[in-house]
This record gives structure tokens, C-alpha cells and sequence, in this order.
């Protein structure tokens, strides 16, 4: 297992059954104001957690705390999962090197010789949907939508048993979206890869998720966990969505973390 | 035209030969227009204040055939590209410091701009009284004078390195190699590089001139000769010299270099696509 740097592992988080990823306690700081505080959530194997909150709340700084990318102020990040693998708001290509080498960023990084890393992206970037001379492009060739699927690409590449998803799509129209929600959906039922999805929208969140955990921000802390409960992975028709969407708004929690917040997740 | 049903390879290859040729035409045409103002200048000052191309050109062959246009040719080489390498080391290095740190790039950017405003042939006169004899003049006042021209460049790419893909390569935990060679390097390239080319182009001049006044070996010591013989042929014959080794140098090594970094970019409006600069 790795904890991050500066914190020793724990017990509890070497025992057999220990979550992939686990916030204890953590609390970040950052310019003298708490971004978040003694906020405690586990990420159990298998299934997509989304974590939903308004903007600003502290979703992408606990994503980062995961990533490695920061070290939390007080508490621990424990982080079991072998391999873990980022997706950003933002497509985050090289944009000096071609979608193909770009989706092999992550298999190069691990040591994967040139030619298998570079069939192997891009074998996956035709699976996700992308033709095969898309491979050859630059990012500045592709569109915003393709840019991302490169993204999941490098991500899903290193078949990571963690997959940390911070906002992927929310700067893609709304039929974009949709059919990427379904995508990653379906790449992470397939590999029964662990996942965190950040939004703040709640409908994305019962679209692509089987838990949902609600944040609510100033300092940053979770309100609410909506358990998987009768949805299953078929449930996410449009309906199953909706019901999920007015039962998680009607529960008091949630509504006033989206009333504190700005309302940016569809009314 | 069916495209289609030609190997994409071949085709790129057949674009690539027209896009050639069609560079080569253009330039060939430039340069006629070029030498026929010279040959009408000729034909109304004489042969005195402007000698015709073809006498150049002759007077050139008559430098080829004595073995005196080779060494001279090597040495203002040598002292040029001597001095664009060393600059450019050090000018690489020093930019990046100041580009990452922030200390660093307060201290530097003042000289920096000191060192700009000094006119070059202050730096000139300065080497020659410095290194009087010693045939280093040359290499000094190339160093100094393109020296800025690198360290700005470095430190605009160390300043615009990319935290975001900074962070991207932390979360795949890329080792500091590939990191080097796929982030840092790329990126500090697409701005050294054009700071490199200027710096070459200076360093060809800057050479020349210093030879002239120094009288140190070299292209510059043939036309220091050639102006005190009053041999207009033979100073014009130097000068399509030095131009001809200063272009064949652009066109075949940083043309080609430019053309291999440059594919990546995006075509203006569409830069802030993908990240990077
Ligand atoms: N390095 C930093 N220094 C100071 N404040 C920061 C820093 N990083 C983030 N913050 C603040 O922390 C808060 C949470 O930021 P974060 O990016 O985690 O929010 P978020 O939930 O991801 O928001 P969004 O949905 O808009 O992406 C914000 O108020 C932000 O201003
Ligand atoms: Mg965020």
C-alpha cells in the first residue's frame, strides 16, 4: 500500500479489507483559511462514488490529496490501490506529442517499451471512440470531446485499480456529455476499476454513479452519503435518474449545501 | 484528384517534394530580382561604387583559387558558431534559473537589459583593447551581444512552464527523466529555440564585423583588405561569402530543425487549445 508522503500508514488501512481510498480526518489548509476540515470518507472497491458539491467547496483539493498531489494540514490520506490513475477538468495533453503518445503517457511513465505502449493506446483510443488517424493528431487538432477521450485513454491505459475523475466533462455540451458519462460508465463496469467521479451536478452524479457522496463547503466537509440502495448498474435510465435526483434534493443535508453554495447544478 | 487511393505516405512525401521545389522557386526568383537591380545599379554608378554580379562572382573565384576564401571562411566559422555555442550554454542555463526562480529572474532582468542596450560595436572596441592579439576578440563580442538574446528566451519558457501538466506528470508519477524529456524539454524548447535562431544570425555578423576592425583571420580581415586596396569586387566577393555560409546554415540545419519542432503548434487563433504555450 502507499500513504502519502508525510504520513505513516496505519493499522487499520493494512488490513485485508481496507477501502482503496480513505480521508481520515483530514483537514487542509491553505493561505490561513481551512479549505477543508476533519473531513472523514471511504471509497469502498468497486462501483463509481460521485462526489457532488457546489463550486469551491473542496472537491478537486480532496481529489489532489488523493493524487498525491498535496499533502493534507492534519488527518490521513490512506491509499491502498496499487495504481492509480487521474483524469482533470481539463484534457492536461502534451501538446507537443500526438493523441496516440499522449494516451501512452502513463505506460511510459511505468516503463512500457515504445511499441507496446504505443499500440496499446492505441488500440484503447479506437475503443473509446476515436478513428484510427486521430491517433496521429496533435491535440490542437482535436476537438474538446476527443481531447478528453485521449485523456481517459492515458488514464484507463495503466489499468489503474483507482480512477480519480475530477469534473471530466463539465466543459462539454450537454449531448457530448452524455454519451461520455455512458462511456465511462461502461470502461469502468468493464474493468471493475474503483472510482471517484467529481461534479457538481447532480444529475451526472445519479447518472454515472452507484454512491453518491454529497460535500457541502466553507470549510469543505461531507454532508451527506447516498448508498448504492436499490439502484443497481442498470438503473440509470433517464427516470431511475431523476428519482435519484429528487430524492437526494429532498434530503435536508443536500439542499443546504446547494443553498450555501452557488446554484450551479440544475434546479 | 484521387488522393485517396495513394498510401498516405507516398503522398505526404509528394507534398513535401512540391512544397520544396515551390520554396526553391520563390527564392530563385527573389534572388534574380535581386541581381538585376544590382547589375542596373552597376550600370549607373560603374564599376567602382558597385561592380556587376558576375565580376563578384568572378573575383570570388580568384578568392576560391589563391586558398585564401577556405581558411577565412573557416575562421569567421569558427568564430561564430564557437561563440553561438558557448552563449548559448551559458545563456541557457542562466535563463533558466532566472525563470524558475523568482530571486534569480529579478537580479537577471536588469542586466539582462543592460547588456541589450549596449550597442555592439561598444562591445567591439572594448574587445579589442581586452584581448588585443589574442584572436578572442571575435568570440567575446559574439558571447556578449547574443548572450541576452538566449538567456530572455530560457527564461520566458522556465517562467511559462506548465504547473498544470506539471501536475499531470505527478499524478502518473513520471520519473524526473520523463519528465525532462517529455515536459520540460519540449516546452523550453518552443521558446529557446527561436531566441537561438536570432542569435545565430547575429553571431554570423557580429564576427564579421569585430574581424574587420580587429584584423583578426577571417571573412572581416579579406574585407578590411579589399577596403584598403580599394578592390569594390573583392569586398562584394566576402560579402556574398558570408551570406552564402549565414543562409546555407538557416536554410539546411535550423529550417529543417524549425520544421520538425514546429508541427505540435497550433495555426494562431486555435493556440490556447491543449494546454502549452
Ligand atoms: N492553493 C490555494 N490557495 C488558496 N486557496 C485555494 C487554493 N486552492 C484552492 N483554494 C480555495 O479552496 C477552495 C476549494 O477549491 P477547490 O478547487 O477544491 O474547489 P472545487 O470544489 O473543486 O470547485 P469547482 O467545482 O469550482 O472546481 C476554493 O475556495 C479555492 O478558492
Ligand atoms: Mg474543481
Amino acid at each position: 500500500m502507499t500513504v502519502m508522503p508525510g504520513h505513516r500508514p496505519t493499522a487499520a488501512s493494512d488490513s485485508p479489507g481496507a477501502p482503496p481510498l480513505a480521508w481520515r480526518g483530514v483537514s487542509f489548509l491553505a493561505g490561513g483559511r481551512a479549505i477543508l476540515e476533519d473531513l472523514t470518507l471511504e471509497v469502498p472497491a468497486g462501483g463509481v462514488l460521485a462526489l457532488v458539491g457546489p463550486s469551491g467547496c473542496g472537491k478537486t483539493t480532496l481529489l489532489n490529496l488523493a493524487a498525491g498531489l498535496l499533502r493534507p494540514s492534519a488527518g490521513q490520506v490512506a491509499v491502498t490501490a496499487r495504481r492509480v490513475a487521474s483524469m482533470f477538468q481539463d484534457a492536461r495533453l502534451l501538446p507537443w506529442r500526438r493523441a496516440r503518445q499522449n494516451a501512452a503517457f502513463g505506460l511510459r511513465c511505468l516503463g512500457v517499451p515504445r511499441h507496446a505502449r504505443l499500440d496499446a493506446a492505441q488500440a484503447l483510443l479506437e475503443s473509446l471512440g476515436l478513428a484510427a488517424e486521430d491517433g496521429d493528431k496533435f491535440p490542437h487538432q482535436l476537438s474538446g470531446g476527443m481531447r478528453q477521450r485521449v485523456a481517459l485513454a492515458r488514464a484507463l491505459a495503466i489499468e489503474p485499480d483507482l480512477l480519480l475523475l475530477d469534473e471530466p466533462f463539465s466543459a462539454l455540451d450537454a449531448v457530448l456529455r452524455r454519451d461520455l458519462q455512458d462511456l465511462v460508465r461502461a470502461a469502468v463496469a468493464e474493468r471493475a476499476v474503483t472510482t471517484v467521479f467529481v461534479t457538481h451536478d447532480l444529475f451526472e452524479a445519479a447518472r454515472v454513479s452507484d454512491r453518491i457522496a454529497v460535500m457541502a463547503g466553507g470549510p469543505g466537509r461531507v454532508a451527506h452519503v447516498a448508498g448504492p440502495g436499490a439502484t443497481t448498474l442498470q438503473d440509470h435510465d433517464d427516470d431511475a435518474v431523476m428519482a435519484r435526483v429528487r430524492a437526494l434534493r429532498a434530503h435536508p443535508a443536500v439542499a443546504a449545501a446547494f443553498r450555501a453554495g452557488r446554484p450551479e447544478a440544475r434546479p | 484528384m484521387h488522393l485517396g487511393r495513394v498510401p498516405p505516405r507516398v503522398a505526404k512525401a509528394g507534398r513535401q517534394t512540391i512544397a520544396f521545389l515551390w520554396r526553391g522557386w520563390s527564392v530563385l526568383v527573389s534572388l534574380c530580382l535581386l541581381a538585376a537591380v544590382w547589375q542596373a545599379g552597376h550600370e549607373v554608378y560603374g564599376t567602382l561604387v558597385l561592380p556587376a554580379p558576375m565580376e563578384t562572382l568572378a573575383a570570388l573565384a580568384r578568392l576560391v583559387e589563391r586558398g585564401v576564401a577556405g581558411p577565412a571562411a573557416l575562421a569567421t566559422a569558427r568564430d561564430a558558431l564557437g561563440g553561438f555555442a558557448l552563449a548559448s550554454l551559458v545563456g541557457i542555463l542562466v535563463g533558466s534559473v532566472g525563470g524558475l526562480s523568482v530571486t534569480a529572474g529579478r537580479l537577471i532582468e536588469p542586466l539582462v537589459r543592460v547588456f541589450l542596450g549596449i550597442p555592439a560595436i561598444a562591445w567591439v572596441v572594448l574587445a579589442l583593447i581586452w584581448f588585443a592579439g589574442s584572436g578572442m576578440a571575435a568570440v567575446f563580442t559574439v558571447v556578449v551581444t547574443t548572450l541576452p538574446v538566449v538567456v530572455i528566451g530560457a527564461m520566458q519558457g522556465a517562467r511559462t512552464l506548465d504547473a498544470d501538466l506539471g501536475d499531470m506528470a505527478r499524478a502518473f508519477r513520471a520519473p524526473l527523466r520523463v519528465r525532462l524529456v517529455d515536459l520540460y524539454l519540449p516546452h523550453m524548447l518552443s521558446y529557446v529555440f527561436p531566441a537561438l535562431a536570432t542569435a545565430m544570425g547575429l553571431s554570423w555578423k557580429l564576427a564579421v564585423m569585430a574581424q574587420v576592425l580587429g584584423g583578426t583571420a577571417g571573412i572581416g580581415e579579406g574585407l578590411a583588405l579589399a577596403r584598403v586596396n580599394v578592390d569594390t569586387a573583392q569586398a562584394m566577393a566576402w560579402i556574398v561569402l558570408a551570406l552564402v555560409m549565414l543562409l546555407s546554415l538557416e536554410g539546411l540545419v535550423m529550417d529543417p530543425l524549425r520544421r520538425r519542432l514546429e508541427p505540435w503548434r497550433a495555426p494562431r487563433s486555435r493556440r490556447d487549445a491543449g494546454g502549452g504555450p
